[in-house]
């Protein structure tokens, strides 16, 4: 689905993705982690084309992201980003889930409202509700057009113990849907919980990309090292 | 190539960019105001900065092409190129402050210029708030690309640039009571350290860049 072909990426002199490679497949959670500057984000913003490499390519369901509009590749890999208060800028719960469906002409899917238990508070105004919703109405409003991939940034901070349960049933359930889940966090303990192969970054270097098993623990340690 | 004028003490800097101002509306033919974009050319490459000037100036093309526009409608060539060369000189001036001073320079060196603790620190908090007001749209912007919407055309740009008001507002809001706690915890009124200008090389050389600046436009 998402393919990273030897990326280099920087905003003037200095590098922040040095050579990266990487092979993203569907149906698959992948968990990206690493200490901070590491370059997880400029890596997972290259997914869904909102930054394009300096140098190598990244190819999306086989399209060069360099080349094809911007909003082409954003129909196919969702991104929810860290802070909720970024991404919610409509005038209702309800307007915030059909959004991004209006932008991609696709029919919204509100099953997403129930799942994130949203149902009853469509006519709300988003900065009425409280953080823990706030929360799972941005990953909901994203989830509601239905892309292919959906990248989650930081999903965990300030995420209470309910959110972070359905947080983790809803990345179950999109991975199960045939799609392809990215999680970028600093909380290795949710990741390694949620994720089917770890991703290790360190410097803006790949150190690993390895299957979740019971070993990678030490591996990951070692980027904090 | 590093900047020499970073290290310029932000005194100097400061009464360099007020003699830019000045020389820029003390030009009275489009020869000086060329002449004044050759001085910031100057200064632009020998600070290594042509980078930060060239992506900058980018934004302010559509701005400058529509103010060509409209003096050329309402007036002649002539008028249309010398508004287009004093605005593009306001604007390469404020770059070269911008980018060769920090905030906290700023507020030290106003302090040092006799102004009060407390309007310093509110000018210096001001600055501050624009550029994190500038982060904060980026990201908003960010978010709404990423769920499709679209800023390149008309009136999706205009309809879709309505809605970063609310989450700018509220952000802008946390912030600023962020701000009022950290300022309250840190004891404000702060004193600010004094520190007696030095007059060095890189000084000399503003000053002279200062004194050319101011020249050009009198005599122009």
């Amino acid at each position: 689905m998402i393919e990273v072909e030897d990326v280099w990426f920087s905003y003037d002199t200095h590098w922040i993705l040095k050579g990266i490679n990487l092979k993203l497949k569907k149906r698959r959670v992948y968990g990206i982690v690493g200490p901070i500057g590491s370059g997880k984000t400029t890596l997972a913003k290259h997914f869904n084309a909102l930054l394009k490499p300096t140098r190598g390519r990244v190819l999306v369901d086989g399209l060069d992201t360099r080349q094809v509009p911007q909003h082409v590749v954003m129909s196919k890999v969702g991104y929810v980003f860290q802070n909720p208060c970024h991404q919610l800028f409509c005038s209702s719960v309800e307007e915030e889930l059909k959004f991004a469906p209006k932008n991609f002409r696709r029919e919204p899917d509100m099953s997403v409202a129930e799942f994130f238990s949203l149902h009853r508070l469509l006519s709300l105004h988003p900065f009425t509700l409280s953080t823990g919703q706030m929360e799972k109405l941005a990953i909901a409003s994203v989830a509601s057009y239905s892309p292919e991939a959906i990248i989650l940034d930081e999903p965990t901070l300030g995420a209470d113990e309910e959110t972070l349960a359905v947080l983790k049933r809803f990345i179950h359930h999109y991975r199960e849907r045939g799609n392809l889940v990215v999680v970028i966090s600093h909380d290795v303990d949710f990741v390694l919980e949620v994720a089917d192969e770890i991703i290790g970054m360190k410097r803006g270097r790949v150190e690993f990309q390895l299957p979740n098993t019971e070993n990678v623990w030490e591996t990951v340690r070692g980027l904090y090292g | 190539m590093g900047s020499w004028l970073k290290k310029v003490d932000a005194r100097v800097k400061i009464l360099l960019f007020i003699s830019s101002m000045a020389s820029i509306f003390l030009a009275h033919s489009l020869k000086t105001l060329l002449g004044i974009s050759l001085i910031f050319s100057a200064l632009f490459i020998s600070n290594g900065l042509q980078k930060n000037l060239l992506d900058t100036l980018k934004k302010y093309i559509p701005f400058l092409a529509l103010s060509f526009l409209l003096w050329f409608l309402y007036s002649n060539t002539s008028r249309a190129a010398f508004i287009l060369f004093r605005l593009l000189n306001i604007i390469l001036s404020s770059i070269l402050f911008i980018t060769t001073t920090t905030f906290t320079e700023i507020a030290f060196a106003l302090n040092s210029l006799g102004l009060g603790p407390k309007v310093t620190l509110l000018l210096a908090l001001s600055f501050q708030m624009v550029k994190r007001f500038q982060k904060e749209f980026e990201i908003i912007k960010e978010a709404e690309l990423s769920r499709g919407a679209r800023f390149d055309k008309f009136p999706e740009n205009v309809r879709n640039g309505a809605h970063l008001v609310l989450p700018l507002t509220v952000r802008g809001i946390e912030a600023a009571e962020k701000l009022n706690i950290a300022i309250n915890l840190n004891g404000f009124p702060a004193q600010f350290p004094k520190k007696r200008l030095k007059i060095g090389v890189q000084e000399g050389k503003t000053i002279a860049f200062l004194i050319l600046l101011l020249l050009v436009g009198w005599l122009g």
